[in-house]
């Protein structure tokens, strides 16, 4: 695995989180197999107490696997898990589990129920004191005083995913794992679970983000980590991976509005751009002043069927897509 | 374990289609049972017969209408016809069963047809032997001198008798036919009947039908009950109540206690039903019923829950639940689930929870 460590100057939200190097949850060379078939191979990886640690990485990687090793949902065959300041296995000591918050991908509340029934609900399985207004209190981190007597069902999509983000916070948990919890839901609903989640980080959670979503990732996590599989291959904070692989480079994109002939291609393939998208979406990396206009000159005298040229930063899309081979959308 | 319920409680509450189908459907299922096969036809299936006398004797007419006052069958006389028609009758499903008198009654066996042809339908075998039953009853109640004069042309033809013993016997038979009003012999009072389960003593069949119908839908309603456990399972609540301490115990807890409330009270309605609408006495057998009652639901209950707990889809516990029950409901008998449980019918107590005591 790839540690990319910060620099101090770039590290400004270190100073605006409680984040310390207090390890409150560490998975050490974790190998699992679910039906013969290897998920987990050797992955790694520490949670440090008040950080949003984003989880990235393709499907079948074994994110999700690696979560559900931590709640002590699947027995490994090698490495260890480590829960809580004193990092208990939580297959050998069931009480740590009172440690994690879970939320799994899909809404696992009850459909019918309200919201404040669920909540209480949830807490008598947990044997959690629902008494001093704590059912009110989760109702207010979690945003959903104003549906708290409205039936689960009758809510909207974001509104759920926040009930079922609600329920994983029931007894205060230190540690929350939540299994992409923002799939399906528009930009204002993402957005209030943001507020949330940011909120509990600055109250001194842990949180571990599995998500397919690179914006949310870069704006949210404190560290991210990509996984590729069934190991962590690269981790750090998202500028410093993002510096520490391209440098001083830029993404250009180019998007045709017809096919390019064979010259044109190899003309394309020599200043480093690729199609993506059949032959009408080029992209490539460049130095930011010698490669970038070598390739607008290029653009420029060869007169090909140009809708549009994009410069910008390279993002986590684009260091996914290098890191795993997987290609972003 | 009591916030399990509760969410059983709530969900079946607020989910009114599932509601209606708890504890509505039950009693009108039950209503429907009881008015087809109770109260419209009393306690003896009425067989329809298409009855034809091609001989048109004096002992077929007699046997005609010993046949047409049989409370027991149905008759659809056909006086022109022929057996084609007869045959025809039977094949359309116009009647269950046909029967043509073709030669005399007084006929010895061995001379010609037997006298009675019985026409029947493959897809109702069992009428047959019923028609067949109710035909030997109308000669032995009605004509008791043909069945006996049959019986004396053979022991004449072995030389156990004299034709003059046998034309006195004779004479003796059609003078006893005449006395019929009399105290004269015959075979009525072969038969008597009595109810080893006391069905049909109080309140009759209706009882019967009653505790049937629970039985049936305590299975469907449990194992709709159970197939939560597949919808949580499927949206993460298990892997969510995996952290917590007994979590899936209490869930499943606490779903067991629900599903055999909910079958209480289904049975419960479906009894209060037969007592408002048929009369049947409750109150006599009240703990007996109680007792079945709860058996009957908590071992419902528990199957379903296992059956669930295996199925991974809602299609398949679909499946299973309507394989599950018809099996049973073929193990026990008609329309009577048999739980599988060592030495006991628990699904059919509560039929004959009904009948104890009376």
């Amino acid at each position: 695995m790839t540690t990319v460590r910060s620099s101090p100057a770039m590290d400004t939200r270190l100073s605006r989180t409680k984040q310390t190097e207090l390890c409150v949850a560490k998975v050490d060379g974790a190998v699992l197999t679910i039906g013969g078939r290897p998920v987990l191979n050797g992955a790694t990886l520490s949670l440090l107490q008040g950080e949003i640690y984003v989880l990235l990485g393709p499907n079948g990687s074994g994110k999700t696997s690696l979560v559900r090793a931590l709640c002590g949902q699947l027995p490994l065959v090698r490495g260890r898990v480590g829960v809580g300041v004193a990092l208990e296995d939580p297959r050998q000591n069931r009480r740590v589990l009172r440690l994690i918050g879970h939320v799994p991908q899909s809404i696992a509340i009850f459909p019918r129920l309200t919201v404040r029934e669920n909540l209480e609900v949830f807490s008598r399985f947990l044997n959690v004191d629902t008494s001093c207004g704590a059912i009110n209190r989760l109702l207010d981190v979690a945003l959903l005083d104003s549906v708290a007597d409205s039936i689960v069902v009758t809510l909207s999509g974001g509104l759920q995913r926040r009930v079922n983000l609600a329920v994983a916070l029931i007894g205060e948990p230190q540690l929350l794992l939540l299994d992409e919890p923002t799939v399906g839901i528009d930009l204002e609903a993402r957005s209030a679970i943001h507020h949330v989640l940011s909120d509990l980080r600055d109250r001194g959670r842990t949180i571990l983000m599995i998500t397919h979503d690179f914006d949310q990732a870069e704006r949210l996590g404190d560290r991210i980590g990509f996984m590729s599989a069934g190991r962590i291959i690269l981790e750090g904070r998202p500028a410093d991976v993002l510096r520490q692989t391209f440098g001083d480079k830029k993404q250009i994109e180019v998007v045709l509005t017809d096919g390019v002939d064979d010259r044109i291609d190899a003309e394309f393939r020599s200043v480093g751009l690729e199609p993506v998208d059949g032959r009408f979406l080029w992209r490539g990396l460049a130095d930011e002043t010698l490669g970038t206009s070598k390739i607008l000159q290029m653009l420029q005298s060869s007169q090909v069927p140009l809708r549009g040229v994009r410069i910008r930063e390279p993002g986590l899309d684009v260091l996914f897509g290098q890191v795993t081979g997987c290609c972003t959308p | 374990m009591i916030a399990a319920a509760r969410v059983m409680i709530l969900s079946l509450l607020r989910d009114r289609a599932a509601l209606s189908m708890a504890f509505a459907l039950p009693p009108l299922v039950f209503i429907i049972f009881a008015t087809i096969f109770v109260s419209a036809t009393g306690s003896e299936l009425r067989l329809h017969v298409g009855l034809l006398d091609i001989v048109r004797t004096g002992s077929s007419q007699r046997l005609v209408a010993a046949l047409a006052a049989e409370p027991g069958i149905r008759l659809t006389m056909r006086t022109d016809a022929t057996l084609d028609d007869l045959r025809a009758l039977v094949r359309g499903g116009v009647v269950d069963v046909g029967v043509a008198i073709q030669s005399d009654l007084e006929t010895r066996a061995g001379e010609g047809l037997p006298p009675i042809l019985v026409v029947e339908d493959a897809a109702r075998a069992l009428a047959v032997p019923i028609v067949i039953g109710h035909v030997q009853r109308a000669i032995n109640e009605h004509m008791p001198d043909v069945a006996l004069g049959r019986i004396l042309a053979d022991v004449e033809t072995a030389g156990a008798i004299t034709k003059e013993e046998r034309a006195f016997l004779d004479q003796a038979f059609k003078t006893q036919a005449q006395d019929r009003q009399g105290a004269g012999f015959g075979f009525a009072a072969l038969f008597s009947r009595e109810a080893a389960t006391k069905v049909g003593v109080a309140g009759g069949p209706v009882a019967y039908y009653a505790g049937a119908i629970a039985a049936v839908f305590l299975l469907f309603a449990a194992m709709q009950g159970a197939a939560t456990l597949v919808e949580e399972r499927q949206s993460g609540i298990f892997e969510r109540l995996m952290i917590a301490p007994s979590g899936l115990a209490k869930l499943a807890l606490g779903k067991f206690i629900f599903l055999v409330g909910q079958g209480m009270v289904q049975a419960a309605i479906i009894f209060g039903f037969a007592w408002l609408l048929y009369d049947v006495d409750v109150g006599g057998t009240v703990s007996a019923w109680l007792v079945s009652c709860v058996l009957v639901a908590a071992m419902a209950a528990s199957v379903s829950l296992a059956l669930c707990s295996l199925c991974s889809s809602i299609h398949q516990v679909q499946l299973l639940s309507s394989f599950g029950v018809l099996l049973l409901s073929a193990i026990g008998g008609s329309m009577v689930p048999r739980l599988p449980h060592a030495g006991v019918a628990p699904a059919d107590q509560l039929v004959h929870a009904e009948c104890l005591g009376h």
